[in-house]
């Protein structure tokens, strides 16, 4: 399972054009309901946390910038055992592929970018 | 005449056989000169001389390749069975498998009014407030076949290609 593209509408993952932010899990990708980087929390990132086998890392794109997140959120990530990456989407989308090049347990939830290119 | 080797010397005469070397005084200028000296005769006598080998021809060892890698099986992917270590069997209480995970979301897509977010929890031993966070944020896909033409319009704002 691999991001092969990303525009301002979605990503194309494994082939399958998907619009909007999305979940993309072992095997399978889901519709991540949030608006920006500011409704990303402990609630929504519930399923990457109740996963089992569990998530080794979450790869968080964050749209056009690297967005700080609440650090208290990252910690309980964390003690869930959950590393979390948080990056710009077009880094964190080569960042999965990479992490999952390497068949580690990885899940990502991306926003897509803005962007000032042509929608 | 198989596996026979064939010498053959030429060139100035190194070649002192026959001659008359007193004592092994390499130093003496006449014995120097003698070594220098090309002799016609033993040049073309040498043309005659061949060596012929009788052992038998060398063997390459067997069992040498034993250290070279073996071929590997070809192998193919099974149809079904992808998720391998996903597929669990057991999950903590308070978890989900992905399988479930994408099961009752989809239940609650399809069929909210059955499968409520106390429904799920109690099916699933999760906590509700883990089912309303799930049921709130993370919905499944709807699957749209798009024609040809219509795809390539979507995406014709060129996405990003990651390499």
């Amino acid at each position: 399972m691999f991001i092969e593209s990303y525009s301002t509408r979605g990503f194309t993952i494994s082939g399958d054009l998907v619009v909007g932010p999305c979940a993309v899990l072992p095997r399978s990708i889901l519709q991540w309901n949030v608006g920006s980087h500011r409704d990303i929390s402990l609630e929504s990132l519930s399923l990457f946390r109740l996963l089992e086998p569990q998530i080794e890392i979450l790869v968080l794109g964050t749209g056009d910038r690297v967005e700080r997140l609440h650090p208290a959120m990252v910690k309980q990530m964390r003690e869930c055992g959950i590393a979390v990456e948080v990056q710009d989407t077009a880094n964190a989308c080569a960042t999965f592929n990479f992490l999952m090049n390497e068949r580690r347990v990885v899940a990502a939830g991306l926003i897509p970018p803005r962007g000032t290119y042509g929608v | 005449m198989p596996g026979a080797a064939v010498g053959r010397l030429s060139g100035t005469g190194a070649i002192t056989a026959g001659s008359s070397v007193r004592e092994a005084d390499g130093d003496s200028p006449e014995i120097k000169e003698e070594v220098l000296r090309k002799d016609d005769r033993f040049l073309t006598l040498l043309k005659d001389v061949y060596v012929e080998s009788r052992d038998p021809p060398v063997r390459v060892k067997d069992g040498g390749g034993e250290h070279l890698p073996i071929k590997q099986e070809e192998k193919r992917l099974t149809k079904l069975g992808h998720l391998e270590g996903l597929d669990v069997k057991k999950v903590p209480k308070g978890k989900i498998s992905i399988v479930e995970a994408l099961t009752l979301l989809n239940n609650h897509k399809l069929q909210p009014q059955i499968w409520t977010a106390e429904k799920i929890a109690a099916e699933y031993s999760l906590e509700l407030k883990e089912v309303n966070s799930l049921l709130e944020f993370f919905i499944p896909f709807a699957v749209l076949e798009f024609p040809k033409e219509t795809k390539k319009t979507l995406t014709s704002h060129k996405p990003k290609k990651l390499t």
